[in-house]
């Protein structure tokens, strides 16, 4: 799960550079007005993805240099990269996920110490309900980050694979026909790289254990939620599920006397006939 | 290095093909207005809280043989059953003679949290299998049990087995716990208690992001790209829609239904263990002698071959089949191929036992 992609400065400043003329050369307005977008997606994603992902932008880059677009008219190189950009905006997606703050900067953060002080005098119950929620919240961070981290990696072998597999499939004689064909490519690509780690144990725990954090978190929520509402006598889940569980017992308890009164006139009936004999 | 240099004008032939099917595609979704689902007449025999028991009336000049009684998943609808006219097991099933009643569980909420797996075997399951003998003037029920439903179908026939004639499973989960299971991998540390405290009942959204996560490319991009390819069909884009409508009706799961689903099945796989209490009564598979059929896809991704057709080894009838179709989860109800081979192979057990 770890980033091993360290591309070059260079590289990284290359990633996709149009210039003016290059954009509006001799293009149709669809062509251009379709750039901009590209353009303006990109300028978007990539001040996203700036400083959070080196193995997002290095993957770019692999696949970039692979796609050999020197020599390559504006507008095929445009759309060549159209496709990166759209590609790149799924990423920065991950990146935008990913950017929460480390555990070193959390230690440092004020509130890191606030959440550890034991709590005193008459609002020690609130402040130990604020201090778990602190805690839950930070945790949850944490663990959000490590999975966005390993999907972000995903993105990236994906990436990273697909110069092979365009190679392998002009060896088969089926080459890349077309931007469709290359997405289409590019899926199996990111599958190929995603089935590996859905079933890699350290993948599963960090998964898991962002999805037990969102649960305390949650329950954390909640308690500061019901301590409000019991200030303001508003009625609390607690209250309900209390309710509910009543209300659980005495229709069992009716489902059982039912079945004793369907039961008590049938064994009447045969005490009566007897008589009757 | 191979390099693909693109023919620029063809990519941007390409590019404005996609644009302009795109735009087609748009156009076609906004004219697009509910799908129908369900649409075999049928009418409703029970009520009990959100849940309803239904008959299906016998197909037009088909004289009803025995009756089956299918326990559906409490995750999804169930009218993957009869998703459409063409594509509808319940129909197959109907057109082969079969007398077909369906629990439809409903939209469990908030006053449902505390339902469990008692409620669900011991007391929804084991009051619709009573309604069924009662209409029928049977002693007994076929069982027809689908994923979970058929899971729960496997519990309620072990310990009842005096209410079940015959029982088929349809890609049930038996093991809970094989190597290829990718699901059961994902929920084994998960801390369910806490989930079900602070949610409640478990919210459908959240099973189909699980679900949806499993192959993250294909069923997040790629499946949607696909739809440009169909954008001038309507017959097709309507059958996308039936799907996609039928995916994301997931109602929410009871949380302690849920829980204990969870905990006793997929995290210490109780059921193939011999482990599982239910009401208070062990579990035990070998308790079922009825005749059973398990059926089973090849290509399940969610419930894995292997987590199914290791029924044979735990049951105790002495009257086992098996029947493994080509497909996937989905595609054994709703496939061309599946509404050729399926009804007809289950009714014809059915007929004969």
């Amino acid at each position: 799960m770890s980033a091993k992609l360290r591309p070059s400065a260079a590289k990284r400043a290359s990633l996709i550079t149009v210039t003016d003329n290059d954009r509006t050369a001799h293009q149709p307005n669809w062509i251009h007005a379709w750039l901009e977008t590209q353009h303006d997606w990109l300028g978007r994603w990539q001040a996203a993805v700036a400083g959070r992902s080196d193995t997002m932008r290095a993957g770019m880059d692999i696949l970039r240099e692979h796609l050999n677009m020197d020599g390559l008219s504006p507008q095929a190189t445009n759309v060549i990269q159209g496709f990166q950009t759209l590609l790149q905006s799924g990423m920065g997606a991950v990146g935008e996920l990913a950017g929460t703050p480390s555990e070193k900067q959390l230690q440092a953060n004020w509130w890191q110490q606030i959440q550890q002080v034991f709590p005193l005098g008459p609002a020690r119950e609130q402040q130990a309900l604020w201090q778990t929620y602190l805690k839950a919240q930070a945790e949850n961070q944490l663990r959000a980050q490590a999975v966005s981290q390993a999907y972000g990696q995903v993105f990236a072998q994906s990436l990273q694979a697909v110069p092979a597999q365009i190679e392998a499939r002009a060896a088969q004689g089926r080459p890349v026909t077309g931007l469709r064909d290359l997405y289409e490519l590019w899926i199996e690509c990111g599958e190929q790289a995603f089935a590996p780690l859905a079933r890699d144990p350290e993948f599963i725990a960090a998964q898991t254990a962002s999805g037990n954090a969102q649960s305390r978190l949650k329950l954390a929520q909640q308690a500061l939620m019901e301590q409000w509402l019991r200030q303001q006598d508003l009625p609390t889940r607690s209250e309900l599920n209390s309710v509910h569980l009543r209300l659980r017992e005495v229709m069992a308890k009716v489902a059982e006397l039912e079945q004793q009164l369907a039961v008590k006139p049938r064994a009447r009936k045969k005490t009566s006939t007897r008589r009757k004999d | 290095m191979n390099n693909w240099q693109p023919d620029p004008e063809q990519t941007r032939r390409e590019v404005a093909d996609m644009q302009q099917r795109a735009a087609e595609l748009l156009s076609a979704l906004a004219n697009t207005r509910d799908v129908d689902i369900g649409t075999a007449a049928r009418e409703a025999v029970y009520r009990e809280n959100k849940l309803t028991l239904y008959r299906y009336r016998p197909a037009e000049g088909v004289e009803p043989g025995p009756a089956v009684l299918i326990c559906y998943a409490l995750v999804n609808r169930p009218y993957m059953m009869d998703l459409q006219p063409d594509r509808s097991l319940i129909r197959g099933l109907l057109q082969q003679g079969i007398d077909v009643f369906m629990i439809d569980w409903g939209y469990p909420d908030g006053a449902d949290r505390f339902l469990d797996m008692n409620d669900y075997v011991n007391g929804y399951l084991l009051r619709c299998a009573d309604k069924v003998c009662e209409l029928r003037s049977e002693p007994q029920v076929n069982l027809l049990g689908v994923c979970q439903g058929g899971a729960l179908s496997l519990c309620f026939t072990a310990l009842h087995p005096e209410r079940v004639k015959g029982l088929i499973t349809m890609v049930t989960p038996v093991d809970f716990q094989t190597p290829d299971d990718l699901l059961s991998k994902w929920v084994r540390q998960l801390d369910v208690d806490a989930l079900v405290a602070a949610s409640g009942n478990v919210s459908g959204d959240l099973l189909n992001a699980v679900f949806v996560t499993l192959m993250p490319f294909r069923l997040l991009s790629q499946k949607y790209m696909a739809l440009l390819d169909i954008a001038q069909d309507p017959a097709k884009l309507e059958n996308f829609l039936r799907m996609e409508k039928w995916i994301f009706d997931s109602p929410d799961q009871p949380g302690a239904m849920f829980a204990q689903f969870v905990t006793n099945l997929y995290q210490h796989n109780r059921l193939i263990k011999g482990e599982l209490v239910i009401g208070g009564k062990p579990v035990k598979l070998g308790n079922i002698k009825q005749p059973v059929l398990n059926v089973y896809a090849t290509q399940d991704h969610l419930v894995p071959p292997a987590a199914s057709s290791c029924l044979r080894q735990y049951v105790g009838s002495k009257d086992y089949s098996e029947l493994a179709f080509t497909g996937g989860h989905i595609g054994i109800y709703v496939s061309s191929k599946a509404q050729q081979e399926i009804p007809k192979a289950l009714a014809e057990w059915l007929l004969t036992r």
